[in-house]
């Protein structure tokens, strides 16, 4: 496949951007490791490039007066896994952006990027019109659906397909989106749509909108945090199913729960259930395996993707027993 | 065979060291082979992984525990790899001491420039960086056969040996004469031409003068024909150490061994860098490559990418490889006693994976990718046989 031809600009500011992003059918190029392979591959079209990447102020990862932590949307994949103030306070982050792509892809992917990617379903990639590019059919329904949602669908059936994403709902972060108008602030557990929502859209951003900083809380004292990914391959590659852990102990017992999975369906999924489960409990091998069936009683696996309701069980059991006596 | 040598109680090393035939069972006329290592790859790779010592003590190490350990090991031979005509080589000697190797064949990754400098260096004694090789250009080379079918060491090397002949009889010939000797009686040795009986008689190739005034000694090699009613197949024996989940299904590969028997082994970098390829590979097939058409709609391929067509990455390969060589020239095969060595690597790989993966976990996969969904569905299946007995 050949690039199609298109402008490509460099703004200076936000507020140039958001002119550039006002005219027809522009898109935004951060890191481009997705971007340009959906161009490639021509899953959608962009008259006008707008690459974001001499915004200096979306780079920095610092903390706040308040001890929250906010990374510019430009800070690299890389940087997470090994910047201290993440490392540090934020470990499931660290890990998720480990699990991404490739060192190269990581080198150059950023975090607002890694939020804002396209789904992987091999049909929307492909040479199928299906409902998410705007056609009247899922082919994943009836077709090769093995690696598709269990949870979540509806007319389509994607997975969403960011590690980074489950750990920042996790930890409760927020991102910031800036237009033209006003900038809002909104939970990164609220970015993401449902297909029953909006089935050709993956974000609640508007056009012209730049999701331009996460937000992470302060870390408090007596949290824990992991996420751990099952793949196909050691590299490049997207979850089969991953989990992230967010968990407050308090004298020995759960005081506080979010559980998040990842490959599981087309948003990063929250299992509420799971977590009322576990919460005021100490963690024992019965609670575990209830709080990870309770995790898939929701589930709805189609012809080839019912493994992924065992292996979510096995892989929150597993996770949770490493905090058995914490 | 794994599940032949367990229904008998028997090893399966062992299963195979009391099968190993001396002649190709599958070939009409059952023609012997020129040679076979199997059973030194067998014994040899089995000691150095330590099989017998690994296989009684893995047992117990998998109480309680999510991830289990198991080895397995498989036993391969590849169907060609004995190589055979045409091949065509141009080997000049200058009057400097230098020489030119012309080669139609192409050197694709795998060494074979190396090596055919070593068989120029070993009949010649010209160290192999007064050696230049021009090779795999149509307009400067001769026409040669594709490198594939892991065949250009045993087809090439031999008309390399021949070219090299080719000239060393021309250059005898020309020092016979100054050093008024046969030339059946002269040897050469490290740039020097000698008497075989009187060594103090000698001449440095450079100072041959027959050569320095020709400038040049061309010499032209053919690759013969194999010998007949012979079948030449390179043999090999792998083994393997992996580690299962049995809540996800995920494996891991802790460490691979392939012992081989290619005949002679013409170079031990490139050698043990095509066994390393190989277990890649051979890794690739076991677990993570597969092609999904879209088969109950469009017929359309959907793992038409290299991100959904997964090969291995260095992730999925362990670092502890190791390559047991089983250096035994096949001297009735060709003249450098070399077969082929590449894909018979690959040949054991994914099956030695599977075998370790039924001994960590008493399933019996016969089928790849061998992927944490392959596997998770086996152990849902298993599961639910289980507590039905139960």
């Amino acid at each position: 496949m050949t690039m199609p031809n298109f402008s490509y600009v460099r703004p200076k500011s936000l507020k140039e951007t958001f002119s550039h992003l006002s005219a027809g059918n522009a898109r935004i190029h951060a890191g481009g490791t997705d971007l340009l392979g959906c161009l490639r591959d021509g899953v959608f079209t962009a008259e006008k490039v707008v690459s974001i990447s001499q915004l200096d102020e979306l780079k920095r990862v610092e903390r706040l007066k308040d001890g929250s932590i906010r990374i510019g949307a430009l800070a690299t994949v890389a940087e997470l896994t090994n910047h201290e103030l993440v490392k540090e306070g934020y470990p499931a982050l660290a890990q998720a952006a480990l699990e991404v792509a490739s060192p190269q892809l990581r080198n150059q992917g950023t975090i607002g990027g890694n939020l804002c990617q396209k789904p992987r379903c091999w049909y929307y990639r492909g040479e199928f019109h299906c409902t998410r590019k705007g056609g009247t059919r899922c082919f994943a329904m009836a077709g090769e659906n093995q690696y598709h949602c269990i949870l979540g669908g509806r007319g389509c059936y994607i997975v969403h397909p960011s590690d980074i994403a489950p750990a920042l709902v996790a930890y409760g972060a927020s991102v910031e989106i800036a237009g033209a108008g006003e900038t809002r602030k909104i939970p990164v557990e609220k970015l993401f749509v449902l297909p029953e929502q909006g089935i050709t859209k993956e974000t609640i951003l508007e056009p012209g909108e730049v999701l331009t900083a996460v937000l992470l809380p302060p870390a408090e004292e007596g949290f824990h945090s992991s996420y751990r990914k099952v793949r196909a391959r050691g590299s490049w590659d997207f979850a089969l199913a991953g989990v992230a852990l967010a968990l407050h102990f308090h004298e020995g017992r759960v005081a506080g729960a979010r559980i998040v999975l990842s490959g599981a369906a087309p948003i990063p999924w929250r299992c509420p259930d799971s977590e009322k489960i576990i919460t005021g409990q100490s963690l024992d091998d019965d609670i575990i395996a209830r709080a990870a069936a309770a995790a898939m009683r929701q589930a709805r696996p189609m012809q080839h993707n019912e493994y992924k309701i065992e292996l979510f069980k096995g892989l929150i059991a597993e996770e949770l027993a490493a905090y058995k006596r914490s | 065979m794994d599940a032949l040598a367990e229904g008998i109680g028997m090893d399966p090393v062992e299963l195979r060291l009391k099968n190993i035939p001396a002649v190709s069972q599958a070939r009409t006329g059952n023609p012997p082979y020129t040679s076979t290592g199997f059973r030194q790859c067998l014994t040899d790779g089995a000691k150095s992984f330590g099989w017998r010592e690994v296989r009684s003590a893995i047992a117990s190490s998998n109480k309680d525990r999510n991830w289990r350990k198991g080895v397995g090991m498989a036993g391969g031979m590849w169907v060609v790899g004995g190589g055979g005509p045409p091949a065509t080589i141009i080997v000049k000697l200058f009057a400097d001491g230098s020489v030119s190797l012309n080669m139609g064949a192409s050197d694709i990754g795998t060494g074979t420039r190396t090596v055919m400098a070593l068989v120029v260096s070993e009949e010649l004694g010209v160290k192999p960086d007064l050696i230049d090789i021009d090779n795999a250009d149509t307009a400067t080379t001769q026409y040669a056969t594709p490198s594939g079918g892991s065949k250009t060491v045993p087809t090439e090397s031999p008309a390399v040996r021949a070219a090299a002949i080719h000239v060393k009889q021309q250059l005898l010939a020309m020092a016979a004469e100054e050093l008024k000797e046969k030339p059946a009686s002269l040897t050469m040795k490290g740039g020097t031409i000698l008497s075989l009986a009187d060594p103090s008689k000698k001449i440095k190739v450079t100072d041959v003068a027959g050569l320095k005034k020709q400038g040049l000694i061309v010499g032209i090699g053919y690759r013969g024909p194999n010998p007949a009613n012979r079948a030449i197949n390179p043999f090999a024996a792998q083994f393997c150490e992996v580690e299962v989940n049995i809540k996800t299904g995920e494996v891991r590969i802790l460490r691979f061994l392939s012992a081989n028997d290619s005949g002679r082994v013409m170079n031990r970098l490139t050698f043990d860098s095509q066994v390393i390829g190989g277990i890649t590979m051979g890794i690739g097939l076991a677990m993570t490559e597969a092609r999904i058409l879209d088969r109950n709609q469009t017929g359309k391929i959907v793992s038409g990418n290299w991100h959904d067509y997964k090969i291995p990455t260095a992730m999925d390969v362990p670092a502890d490889i190791v390559s047991v060589p089983i250096d035994s020239p096949d001297n009735e095969a060709n003249t450098t006693g070399a077969k082929g060595l590449g894909e018979p690597v690959t040949i054991p790989t994914a099956a030695a994976v599977a075998n370790a993966v039924y001994n960590a976990t008493g399933l019996r996969l016969t089928s790849t990718p061998i992927s944490p969904l392959v596997l998770r569905r086996a152990l849902a299946a298993m599961e639910k046989g289980t507590s039905k007995q139960g």
